[in-house]
């Protein structure tokens, strides 16, 4: 055969250059160095549209040059992207007045008001882990790990985002993975902000909310204050404008512990020294110990929701691997092979991809 | 590989692509070819590779289409395709104005390897031995295997 190993050509020196690529790169890098300014200057952008006109323009930059098909699949995943959030936002609104059905009747279910609080008692021996984590650490000035605490609950309005984002530009399939994973853990989140409305506990300690309050102490509640206090002022008007919005009954499941945990769990099987595991880890545990700190969740809410985030992985995880086997085995089957793969193949496995 | 290309594996989050080009993907579906034995062992172990989540299996959506909707649904069940645009066309057009390549179907196939930087190609096409890609089967070792229970 012909092509000796030196005189095998690159197929850059054969193929034209995709002119394209390093304005899609420039494009991209600009895009970065925009949006850390405006971090700094203007407040990280957290509502819902700003959010999305900050994706959007991303995602056009990195599209640039692309295919007019690419784009077609691109506009496709946005509009089933706009349409996940959608019961999110309802669910969440109607999580305590309850949920019209076709105008016709309304669903209502009683609002959980102490069952969280009893089930943390007795998974902290009779102890409220708010109170006493407020009581230990909470001060009139702020520490350093109020910044701790408050950044890392500030990463909920943009990491899920940017890794979406992320793998929107640089593989489909993965995002298609992780979208799979994200979409069932909003739908349950949103099925059970009705089933299960729940008081979270600085609203069982506020006296404007005399109907729910409890407890005889109070939960200080500014989950901004660490943020704020590093200089991110815009993102903390914008923050407190989109809570007015939003319904505060709605803390089982954690959404927040959740998306903390879907995150590193995506990207564990690309891991491969077990101290980075769990390094990697300790980012959700610090999520669930900030949020149960700064009196937003009960501990329940976010071990409820990071079982849901397991049991997605599972369930896809599951479902990925049979379609893989079942499209392999028609393929044996036309062959004329058995169903029964290669045991010498794939001893090598790192990745955990459908 | 360069550094850089090194680099860009390590980052990678999908296993690596193969591309099953048409002469391969031609001799699978003709019992009658030549090579019919050899093309099935290697898309058999491709398929067992894709199970084990090893490797993504590609080909060129216009050379799917030529085998018949029948085979892209059983036999070559696991192969996505790649689609070709228009930018992968003019880009060929541009390959076929110069002196290196003259047929619009390798050019093509060129074009799609290098704009979803795939570097592995099972083919039974020699012309592709020109170039610096992972063949499948090895030139070298391109034998005849045992045959194959029915």
């Amino acid at each position: 055969m012909p092509g000796s190993t030196e005189s095998r050509r690159a197929l850059r020196t054969v193929v034209p250059v995709e002119w394209l690529r390093p304005v899609r790169l420039v494009l991209m890098f600009g895009y970065l160095a925009t949006y850390l300014w405006w971090l700094r200057f203007k407040g990280l952008p957290v509502d819902r549209i700003s959010v999305a006109i900050s994706v959007g323009l991303f995602l056009t930059c990195a599209f640039v040059g692309r295919s007019w098909r690419t784009w077609a699949v691109l506009l496709v995943d946005c509009l089933a992207y706009c349409l996940m959030w959608l019961p999110y936002e309802k669910t969440r609104g109607a999580a305590d007045d309850g949920i019209s059905v076709l105008g016709l009747f309304r669903i209502k279910f009683p609002v959980q008001v102490e069952t969280m609080r009893h089930i943390d008692r007795a998974l902290f021996f009779g102890h409220d882990p708010n109170v006493v984590l407020q009581e230990h650490f909470w001060e009139r000035s702020v520490r350093w790990y109020d910044v701790v605490a408050s950044s890392v609950y500030m990463t909920h309005f943009v990491l899920p985002i940017v890794v979406m984002a992320i793998l929107w530009a640089t593989s489909h399939r993965q995002w298609t993975r992780f979208m799979k994973r994200f979409a069932t853990l909003l739908a349950i989140g949103c099925v059970m902000f009705v089933v299960l409305p729940t008081v979270p506990p600085w609203m069982g300690a506020s006296v404007r909310y005399p109907q729910y309050r409890f407890f005889d102490v109070s939960i200080l509640r500014d989950a901004g204050r660490g943020f704020r206090h590093i200089g991110f002022f815009g993102f903390t008007a914008d923050y407190k404008v989109q809570l007015s919005n939003g319904n505060g009954v709605a803390a089982m499941p954690s959404l927040h512990a959740s998306f903390a945990l879907i995150v590193p769990a995506f990207f564990l099987p690309l891991i491969r020294r077990r101290w980075l595991k769990a390094v990697v880890l300790l980012f959700p545990a610090t999520m669930l110990t900030s949020l149960v700190y700064l009196g937003e969740h009960w501990v329940i809410d976010g071990l409820v929701g990071w079982a849901i985030t397991g049991g997605c992985f599972w369930f896809w995880g599951r479902m990925e691997q049979r379609t893989r086997t079942r499209r392999a085995d028609r393929a044996r089957q036309a062959l004329g092979l058995s169903g029964e793969p290669d045991p010498s193949v794939g001893s090598d496995q790192t990745m955990v991809t459908a | 590989m360069t550094r850089v290309g090194r680099v860009r594996d390590r980052l990678r989050m999908d296993p690596p692509m193969v591309l099953l080009e048409r002469s391969l993907l031609a001799a699978v579906t003709d019992e009658g070819h030549s090579r019919h034995a050899v093309a099935c062992a290697v898309y058999a172990r491709l398929v067992d590779e894709y199970v084990a989540q090893t490797v993504l299996l590609r080909a060129v959506s216009e050379h799917l289409p030529t085998l018949g909707r029948s085979h892209r649904g059983s036999v070559f069940a696991p192969v996505d395709p790649l689609h070709v645009a228009r930018q992968h066309r003019r880009a060929v057009d541009l390959m076929l104005e110069g002196d290196d390549v003259d047929d619009p179907d390798l050019a093509l196939t060129l074009v799609m390897l290098d704009r979803h930087s795939i570097r592995r190609v099972a083919t039974l096409d020699e012309r592709y031995t020109a170039f610096d890609l992972d063949l499948l089967p090895a030139p070298e070792t391109a034998v005849e295997p045992a045959p194959t229970e029915p």
